[in-house]
């Protein structure tokens, strides 16, 4: 230990206050390394050098080992990056992961299917299902309702027990048989001018010729239009 | 940090291998020295350590009050100086960086459950034990000195009596001499918080001495 000689710095306004406090801490002696100090903090940098050097874990992960070429940082980086993707890739392909993204369309195409049910009705069916327009016509046979037929059986599609997993070349057959049936949904109703509802598909001359006869046999029950029931009575 | 001589180092002999001599190297800053060293310039380290060693062990002794442990940490300082010099970037001082690392172990030595020992000092004196301070070689009179000594005692006493946080900063302003600016990056506060506490440590150090200063 030796004294402290430093002189005292110019003490600041609100340091006055503690000016012999001060001046006594600063006067408070010096601690001095001991005269082995240097030999000491060699040997145990040398001590710690060697643990860490026997160390198996910071062997392992050393820099050198893992970027054992001298290049700059970014090379390692992209390396890394391809490598992952790489990686990435062949657990994508050999996982559920692909078979579940493959499950995606073939449910768009069970949709498409559905739809396409009704619209495999004959033309005489999708005339009987038209709601009946102006006076009641009871008498009318192509009004009548029918009797609710059976659900046509599920095909094999549809029911999830008898799903079975495609081969992408049916796959990709079965999509581009999906894709037409809904172009042809899309664009044909728009062609031929009347849409009821979004799968039926009806011939607008053969409603029209039905609606002509409808609006006369009414007129003819009813009488003359303009004339009163009491004025027909008498 | 003042040019010291460098009085024992590891740089042995007047030329190093790595193309500077003792003397180059003692004439460079710590920030110099630093960066010298973490391109493997090994003397430049040598250096630092002699440069450092003093004001250090000072700061760290009245942090800790024991002269063993705080030699301990100094050396724990270096040599976390020595493996992680890497880490230190040329936006603070080279000064600052080593105070903190210094700071940093002083705490961590003090929380240690072994370790609580506040009123070391006196412990030791009173014991009749081998007290390693020497007293400072002036010219007063042996009843001056006496009460020069004692006081001495009570100030460090007092020192270790007041909490970590105002003693950390009473020491590096008021025994180890740095700026406000210095002191707030070390211990990692706005310069206004460390005004406060280095106010309020002197507050506690006075009353604690009220029969010496008042």
């Amino acid at each position: 230990m030796s004294e402290n000689h430093a002189t005292l710095r110019t003490l600041e306004p609100e340091e006055e206050q503690f000016k012999n406090l001060i001046a006594d801490l600063h006067a408070l002696p010096n601690a001095k390394p001991a005269e082995d100090f240097d030999y000491k903090l060699k040997q145990r940098i040398a001590a710690s050098s060697s643990s860490e050097k026997h160390s198996w874990w910071k062997q392992f992960f050393s820099p050198e080992r893992l970027f054992p070429l001298n290049l700059p940082g970014y090379v390692y980086g992209i390396v890394a990056t391809f490598g992952i993707l790489l990686i990435s890739y062949y657990v994508f392909r050999s996982s559920d992961v692909r078979r579940h993204i493959d499950s995606i369309p073939r449910s768009e195409e069970q949709l498409l299917q559905e739809q396409a049910v009704p619209a495999k009705k004959s033309s005489s069916d999708e005339q009987r299902t038209m709601p009946p327009t102006g006076s009641s016509s009871s008498n009318d046979v192509s009004f009548k309702r029918e009797k609710p037929s059976p659900p046509s059986p599920p095909t094999e599609r549809i029911l999830p027990q008898n799903r079975r997993v495609l081969s992408p070349a049916e796959m990709e057959k079965k999509s581009e048989r999906a894709m037409k049936t809904s172009e042809e949904k899309e664009f044909l109703p728009s062609l031929r001018g009347i849409v009821i509802d979004q799968d039926m598909r009806i011939d607008s001359a053969k409603i029209k010729d039905s609606l002509r006869d409808t609006l006369q046999k009414s007129k003819s029950d009813a009488g003359e239009p303009g004339i009163r029931n009491d004025q027909r009575a008498r | 940090m003042s040019q010291e001589p460098v009085e024992q180092t590891f740089v042995q002999g007047g030329h190093s291998s790595f193309g500077y001599t003792k003397e180059e190297l003692g004439q460079k800053t710590d920030e110099e020295l630093i960066l010298l060293f973490q391109q493997d310039v090994m003397p430049a380290f040598d250096i630092l350590v002699a440069r450092f060693k003093g004001p250090l062990l000072n700061f760290i002794y009245r942090f800790l009050g024991n002269y063993d442990d705080a030699s301990d940490v100094l050396q724990d300082t270096f040599i976390r100086v020595y493996h992680k010099k890497h880490l230190y970037k040329t936006i603070a001082k080279f000064s600052t960086w080593i105070y903190t690392i210094a700071g940093n172990l002083a705490k961590s030595e003090l929380r240690k459950p072994y370790k609580r020992r506040s009123v070391h000092i006196i412990q030791q004196s009173s014991d009749k034990e081998e007290f390693e301070i020497p007293l400072p070689d002036s010219e007063a009179l042996p009843d001056q000195r006496t009460d020069g000594s004692f006081k001495r005692l009570r100030i460090e006493h007092a020192l270790m009596q007041i909490p970590e946080v105002f003693r950390e900063a009473v020491i590096l302003r008021d025994i180890q001499d740095l700026a406000y600016e210095e002191i707030a990056e070390i211990i990692g506060m706005p310069i206004g918080t460390v005004k406060s506490r280095i106010n309020r440590g002197r507050s506690h150090l006075q009353k604690l001495l009220k029969d010496i200063y008042d």
